[in-house]
């Protein structure tokens, strides 16, 4: 009661006729029937039932995350994914054509056996600037040399 | 005093229950009222009420009576008002901060004191919809809770003087809006 007599008075000196004669008039809202006892025993009853609500930024920081870890993943690996190539004819293609496909999928070729069929069957033609003094022992070292590999590499996923 | 009654209840494990359900009982009224005027819809004041009373239950073991029960209560439901419309404020381009389209249903069981009530409710309602959170927040305490600013500087963690400007702001805008 004292401190409404303080509020009253603080109206009348900020000249808010309308607020204080309203004050104290305005009707509560009525509340359903029984909405507190409910409300409280729901609280009691799931006491760990609460709600999951991860603020938003949080859980739109995470979906960006997300997205953009399966963004990136998809263009890093997009290209292991490329469809093997039809059949062709061999002897139908230059030899520029051949040495492409070679060098981009060099991983799916066993080197020793590239390099037996360069001396074998001659059908395997090098570049011409291949440098056919590198044994093929010394070009497998340098591919397995662990420092030559992008350091990215050896936490490859593979989806 | 009910709040030495519900601190003794709580305290006790067997009674926590019967404690937090006087506790509600003394008190959710005025929280539903308040946050009622902070959020506008039942929907979002249920919402809000919820979460309040689940934080209530969960931590009433904890409250050390460094302030009063009430300051403690109204400092959880308003940073749950205020929580809820800030998110409502990402979440639309538009928030309806008050239902413009509720009229008064008038029956012959509603005296005219009762009428006169709802219809300086829905007035005030109104014009507090033009406030932003913090401010509606305040004037909501001061106005209809009728709580000094040394007892709102306990739930808002702000100088009186800073509340005391926040009020007097807003009064002076509602007091515009009502004159319309």
């Amino acid at each position: 009661m004292e401190e409404r007599k303080k509020i009253q008075a603080e109206l009348a000196q900020l000249q808010s006729e309308q607020l204080r004669r309203w004050q104290a008039q305005a009707a509560p809202r009525a509340l359903p029937e029984n909405y507190l006892e409910d409300l409280a025993g729901r609280v009691i009853a799931a006491p760990a039932a609460k709600r999951l609500r991860l603020p938003q930024r949080t859980f739109w920081a995470l979906a960006a995350s997300v997205a953009f870890l399966l963004a990136a993943s998809w263009l890093v690996f997009r290209d292991s994914n490329t469809p093997v190539q039809p059949q062709v004819d061999l002897t139908q293609l230059s030899d520029e054509a051949i040495l492409l496909y070679v060098n981009n999928n060099i991983d799916e070729f066993d080197l020793a056996l590239l390099t037996e069929g360069s001396t074998t069957t001659g059908t395997v033609v090098l570049p011409s600037n291949w440098d056919s003094t590198i044994s093929s022992e010394a070009i497998e070292n340098y591919l397995e040399a662990e420092e030559n590999w992008p350091a990215d590499m050896e936490d490859q996923v593979f989806f | 005093m009910k709040d030495n009654e519900i601190l003794t209840l709580v305290a006790d494990p067997a009674q926590r229950e019967r404690g937090f359900r006087l506790l509600v009982q003394c008190y959710g009224d005025r929280l539903y009222q308040h946050i009622r005027r902070l959020v506008s819809t039942h929907e979002d004041a249920n919402d809000v009420l919820q979460n309040t009373l689940v934080k209530t239950f969960r931590h009433i073991g904890n409250f050390q009576a460094q302030s009063q029960l009430y300051t403690w209560l109204f400092r959880i439901a308003t940073n749950e008002a205020l929580s809820h419309l800030n998110q409502q404020k990402r979440r639309r381009a538009f928030v309806v901060l008050n239902d413009e389209t509720e009229t008064i249903r008038g029956s012959a069981a509603h005296s005219t004191q009762e009428l006169e009530g709802e219809y300086i409710r829905q007035k005030l309602e109104q014009a507090m919809a033009k406030l932003p959170p913090k401010q509606k927040a305040i004037f909501s305490l001061r106005y209809f809770e009728e709580k000094s600013y040394a007892e709102m500087s306990a739930i808002f963690t702000t100088s009186e003087g800073a509340l005391k400007a926040s009020y007097h702001h807003a009064v002076k805008k509602i007091e515009a809006f009502l004159r319309t």
